[in-house]
């Protein structure tokens, strides 16, 4: 026997049983609603400039591409690529220069900063590549797992991350002789991941394993603070590098339940940067364009963003890769290359398919970078730098209309990109006194700024209510 | 909200402004006109990406975008005015024939 109102006696109660009548056709698919051929991403509204793609503006050859070990980065590996001397010597600068400017009162290194540096890691969700054990399945509540088509489920799993905090969404669906490339073949604490026939994950101490069936991921950004980041190289730029990992450890752990609940697997990063390449499936997933800094640039946010992805069996219908004339952009551009304060960045016109070491994952054409030179320039700050994300022009806040009107320029053709690039140049002429650790913009002033948005995150981009 | 204001005062500044020149007989050739069209059009753009990059916490590149537009603006309407003024002065100064 029903323990509520029938939906006749809900209505009549609100007095709008014609208007419910009325209202009842409203409810379609997300199918009908977007057409998904021309689509960008679903239900985001992406700037009207962006243009879809059958392929990356990258070029990869994917029979050269292998599944990459994490830890051959620099993050795994930088002590066997500079020798162990070196590594030692700067961990000493590190503690030596950290130690020295938190005494000094060096703008963005002060006890204010670090003090909001550990703050800003705290309070994460737990992070794992399993979903948590406490899930309530369909099966717990006796109903049977969610079905719809791939481009409902795109739609659906878009407004859960949308609400959970994520950017903007896309879908890559994983192909043996392409994309699941993109899956790391060991992770960053070199777990190898095995992708077999299995019916469900697992976990040990030498092995994580991805079930076949499981062939969707869903990739997503989380924009970092734009005003933030021109504190850079300082610790209260990597701050905001830090805030979006933390928030999105909590988006990881959320969407893991919430596709738990619908009966279905999400297999996260196990720590950060695990599971797949991050830029490389963002790419994939139209979320940006790859550029000079070897990383993914977005049309939203240009490279201020960071870049998360989970695997899943539930079906989701791919989004294309886009062509917004950025990596074209940056063959006149060479801003980063040039504000980068170690010279890590290539100076190159065209991309290339030479890498410049062990670091690199070869396979595709891409702006190679020198990690250790980026990475011993890190280890002397010690923080991440982001100096090359504040030159990026791309990475403006999008409030004045020469932003929009480049942006489309760019977009539509490379005849201007010259002219643009030397206009920004005005604009943004670089830091004042590029001295070690110095910030390209002053700090303190951000400390006397209590009017930032949220996070510092403008999240009105792609939003459809106002 | 600003932009409303701001549209409706050109609107009646614009009205009042071709009622007055009828009114005082002063000839305004079309290219006259458009050439106050650009000059708004570029003062518009300058004054819009000043105060946005201002928001953006960008001042110095609110000064250039200034310069960069209102010069613009300032020299179509140096242009315009003049062309106006030089013309109506050089018909008020030719003697009349055949009167
Ligand atoms: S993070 Fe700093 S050191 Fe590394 S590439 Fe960018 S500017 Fe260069
Ligand atoms: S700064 Fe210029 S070259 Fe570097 S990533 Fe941005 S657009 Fe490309």
């Amino acid at each position: 026997m029903a323990t509520n109102l029938t939906r006749r006696e809900f209505l009549k109660d609100l007095g709008l049983l014609g208007a419910g009548i009325t209202l009842a056709p409203a409810a379609v698919s997300g199918a009908d609603i977007f057409d998904w051929d021309s689509q960008k991403t679903p239900v985001l509204n992406r700037p009207s400039w962006v243009n879809t793609s059958a392929v990356p503006t990258m070029e990869i050859d994917w029979d050269k591409m292998e599944r990459w070990r994490e830890w051959r980065t620099t993050r795994g590996s930088f002590a066997e690529y500079v020798g162990k001397e070196r590594d030692d010597r700067l961990t000493k600068l590190q503690t030596e220069n950290l130690d020295r400017w938190l005494k000094q009162n060096k703008p963005g290194y002060t006890l204010k900063d670090r003090a909001l540096g550990i703050a800003t890691g705290q309070g994460a969700g737990a992070q794992g590549f399993l979903q948590p054990k406490d899930v309530t399945t369909p099966e717990k509540l006796g109903v049977s797992k969610w079905t719809g088509s791939p481009e409902d489920a795109a739609v659906m799993v878009t407004a859960a991350l949308r609400h959970l905090g994520a950017g903007t969404i896309g879908f890559v669906e994983l192909d043996p002789r392409t994309t699941e490339k993109l899956i790391y073949a060991e992770d960053p604490d070199k777990k190898v991941m095995k992708i077999a026939d299995v019916d469900q994950p697992t976990e040990d101490d030498k092995t994580r394993v991805i079930p076949k069936k499981a062939r969707w991921v869903s990739v997503w950004t989380v924009p970092m603070s734009q005003e933030t980041t021109k504190a850079a190289p300082t610790v209260l730029c990597q701050l905001t590098t830090g805030l979006t990992y933390t928030l999105n450890r909590s988006i990881q752990l959320r969407l893991q339940y919430f596709l738990a609940g619908l009966g279905y697997l999400g297999l996260g990063e196990a720590s950060t940067n695990a599971l797949g390449i991050s830029p490389a499936l963002g790419t994939m997933a139209g979320l940006g364009e790859m550029s000079r800094l070897n990383r993914l640039i977005t049309p939203e946010w240009g490279p201020i963003t960071r870049v998360f992805k989970m695997i899943t069996d539930l079906p989701l219908a791919p989004t294309k890769p886009i062509n917004a004339g950025i990596m074209q952009f940056c063959k006149v551009c060479k801003k980063c290359a040039d504000f980068c304060p170690s010279k890590a960045l290539s100076f190159d016109t065209e991309p290339t398919w030479q890498v410049r070491g062990p670091w690199n994952n070869a396979g595709h054409k891409a702006f190679y970078e020198d990690s250790t030179k980026c990475r011993a320039y890190w280890r002397q700050v010690g923080t991440n730098c982001g100096l090359c994300f504040t030159a990026c022009p791309f990475g403006t806040k999008n409030q004045a209309f020469f932003h929009e009107f480049r942006n489309a320029l760019v977009s539509a053709t490379p005849v201007f990109d010259s002219a643009l690039k030397a206009v920004d140049d005005w604009l943004n002429p670089g830091p004042a006194n590029p001295e070690l650790g110095n910030p390209f913009k002053d700090p303190e002033k951000w400390w006397k700024t209590t009017n930032l948005p949220i996070y510092g995150i403008n999240t009105s981009t792609g939003v459809s209510e106002i | 909200m600003w932009w409303l204001i701001l549209g409706i005062a050109i609107g009646v500044i614009g009205w009042w402004l071709v009622a007055w020149t009828r009114a005082k007989k002063i000839a305004v050739k079309w290219y006259e006109w458009l050439l106050a069209v650009i000059a708004l059009g570029f003062a518009l753009l300058a004054l819009q990406n000043y105060y946005a990059f201002l928001r953006e916490m960008e001042p110095y590149s609110a000064g250039v975008m200034l310069a960069l537009l209102g010069v613009p603006a300032l020299i179509f309407a140096v242009i315009a005015v003049g062309l106006v003024w030089w013309e109506n002065t050089k018909v008020a100064k030719t003697p009349a024939k055949n009167s």
